[in-house]
């Protein structure tokens, strides 16, 4: 009777088991995704919602300060400037969508936000990325929000601005300079934006934070590299900096309540820092301009969005543009640089030298 | 032993199934929900496999429902093998095995299909029925412990990456469970029957350092058999868990409370065999976190062989 029942049994098994699949490859759409990768596949986890469960604002709706009620004084946004066009992207909508598919003056973009790292880069869409949207893959490496194009579907980490899986693997994207402060500050600096609407066509609570007690709690939802580092709280906002292959982070909490003017450099390459804690904003240049010219800059107090001003008396402002004097107009250059909670941006840069 | 007497001394209750963890977060198959209770005597072996479907579409902010513009499809097929033999008159052992189809497709989006199938986890339960429903008793209670062993496949991929814990066919964890029946027959040929069960399962993390949270089950229900070889069971579940954890974190919007209202029919065949289908019905949810998805419906098709 036993041997029948252990037969019987077998051969059910057997059956159900003809399907089974360990390695799926169901893509589906533009997706040349695979399982080459060039960054740590130890360290790339799927996040739950799976590709596009989060969903990203691929028409996004914006509207005026004036109308803007959903916002409290210490909510922080992201600004993107361009010409006299501006426009914002509050935390509290990108917490549940992490992209926006957008465009100022004509000139692509997409602005990447994750919750998880608290960090926000803008990409140009230009040749490297080429014409396409991105959306949320679902996939985390080291904590930090994978994107993915959709015309070819190559994966693209965040806080890397490089494709590190599929036909676009290898290729860096274009960071475009935004900032991030409190709508307070914000509004006042410029009171002409334009605010990403919360009528996005998807029904989320944005008064509701979806991560618990994540953006303060010294806890992490995923594995990350180097997460013994206790140089700062996990979630500390930092403004991490890379040059070449050099690193350096700034804490945005030891900066001066007000405004604190930094003239420094990073691998012979001469940098300027702006941060306030109080306004929990915090800016990189180059101070090298184009005629080879390097700058000193100091604090600019009470004049946002003017934040700097520089040994030839010109305004800068927190845009890193000249706003007055001769060279009224020009451009800093930004080096690659973005506010991060500081576990990831030592998960990316193990080592990673802090100012002090 | 035939089926008769499954039927009759052990309430329809055994042939109700649940399969399938409501939140999303949840990997495998909670077995325990699936198991069919029925005592059986002295050397003697009853053979069950159950087929679940369960989708899980709802999206859930607390206890209010959402509209989910992604349309997002999660579907899981589970086909649960389950043994068990009487060591003698009180005690019997239950040995579960799961298949599990797992596949998710967000419907707004023309890149995201994934899909993971593969044997899940294993149960083991020692059950002891000191007092079974008979001519003498009117009564009948059982009780269990046992241990869910994560002999599947729990590190299934997609472009060379692990899918998410809910898409793994097993947990990949060792779970200590524990349950409990108590059942009362209102007339000596067992027709009509009330009764309780619950079981609770302590989860351990797996080697991904993830842990299912804990969960707490209760159902309270009735059974009528006719003497036309039909049978009909009401019942209703309350289910409770905590969050899943990642290395002893919470992960936010999992966990929470759910009740369900779980109907089946059944029918015997023959003096050895019974099939059964029953659907779960979702009544009322309040989830942790900001949103989750959750159960929109079950159904369960089971055969049953006594040798």
């Amino acid at each position: 009777m036993l041997s029948k029942i252990f037969v019987l049994v077998l051969s059910v098994f057997f059956v159900i088991s003809c399907g089974g699949s360990t390695e799926n490859t169901m893509n589906g759409g533009n997706n040349n995704a695979n399982s080459d990768w060039s960054i740590d596949s130890n360290f790339i986890q799927d996040g739950g919602p799976g590709k596009d469960g989060i969903p990203s604002l691929d028409q996004p709706n914006f509207q005026s300060i004036d109308n803007t009620t959903y916002m409290f004084a210490s909510d922080l946004i992201i600004g993107i400037k361009s010409g006299d066009k501006i426009k914002g992207y509050p935390h509290k909508i990108l917490d549940w969508h992490e992209v926006v598919n957008d465009s100022l003056e004509n000139e692509k973009f997409v602005l990447s936000y994750c919750p998880l790292t608290g960090s926000a880069v803008a990409w140009d869409i230009n040749n490297d990325t080429g014409d396409t949207e991105f959306g949320v893959s679902g996939l985390l490496y080291n904590s930090n929000l994978i994107l993915y194009d959709r015309n070819t579907g190559s994966n693209w980490p965040q806080m890397l601005m490089q494709s590190a899986n599929g036909s676009k693997k290898g290729t860096f994207a274009t960071q475009k300079v935004i900032f991030e402060t409190t709508w307070e500050k914000f509004q006042l600096m410029y009171p002409q934006a334009q605010v990403l609407s919360e009528n996005t066509g998807f029904s989320r609570n944005y008064d509701d934070y979806p991560y618990g007690n994540y953006r303060t709690g010294d806890k992490l939802l995923f594995n990350v590299e180097n997460d013994d580092d206790s140089r700062l709280h996990k979630k500390e906002r930092v403004l991490g900096v890379k040059v070449g292959s050099s690193t350096k982070a700034y804490n945005i909490s030891a900066f001066s309540s007000d405004l604190e003017v930094i003239n420094d450099s990073i691998r012979n390459t001469a940098i300027v820092i702006a941060g306030s804690k109080d306004d929990k904003y915090a800016l990189a240049f180059e101070r090298t301009v184009s005629d080879g010219t390097v700058l000193e800059f100091s604090a600019v107090y009470n004049q946002l969005p003017i934040i700097m001003s520089d040994n030839e008396d010109n305004l800068w402002d927190i845009n890193g543009t000249a706003v007055s004097g001769p060279r009224a107009g020009e451009q800093l250059v930004s080096p690659f640089s973005y506010i991060v909670y500081w576990f990831a941006w030592a998960a990316f840069y193990t080592d990673a030298p802090i100012y002090q | 032993m035939n089926i008769i007497k499954i039927i009759t001394f052990t309430g329809l209750a055994s042939f109700s199934f649940n399969g399938v963890s409501a939140t999303c977060s949840c990997a495998g198959v909670p077995l325990l929900n699936s198991m069919n209770t029925a005592s059986v005597d002295k050397n003697q072996w009853l053979l069950n496999v159950t087929y679940e479907h369960h989708e899980m579409n709802k999206l859930y902010s607390g206890s209010d429902e959402v509209n989910d513009e992604t349309n997002r499809k999660r579907e899981t097929d589970s086909t649960i093998i389950q043994v068990d033999y009487g060591i003698n008159k009180d005690w019997s052992v239950s040995a579960m095995l799961s298949y599990i189809d797992h596949y998710r497709e967000i419907g707004s989006s023309s890149n995201s299909r994934s899909a993971a199938s593969g044997i899940g986890d294993g149960l083991v339960l020692l059950k002891y029925t000191p007092q079974q429903i008979d001519l003498f008793s009117k009564w009948e209670y059982a009780f269990g412990a046992g241990v869910k062993i994560p002999v599947g496949e729990d590190n299934a991929t997609q472009n060379g990456v692990s899918l998410s814990e809910d898409m793994q066919p097993s947990s990949g964890s060792y779970s200590a469970l524990v349950w409990g029946y108590l059942g009362y027959a209102f007339d000596q040929s067992a027709q009509t029957q009330v009764f309780m069960s619950s079981n609770y399962s302590l989860n351990q993390d797996n080697d991904r350092n993830y842990t299912n949270g804990n969960e707490f089950n209760i159902d309270i229900g009735g059974s009528y058999t006719t003497v036309q070889n039909w049978g009909f069971v009401a019942q209703l579940r309350y289910r409770t868990t905590k969050a899943d954890e990642r290395n002893s974190n919470a992960i936010p919007n999992t966990g929470g409370e759910w009740v369900d209202f779980i109907p089946s029919v059944q029918y015997r065949i023959n003096d050895k065999s019974a099939v059964n289908l029953g659907v779960r019905i979702p009544l009322y949810r309040n989830l942790d976190g900001a949103l989750q998805f959750t159960t929109s419906s079950a159904a369960t098709l089971s055969f049953s062989y006594a040798l």
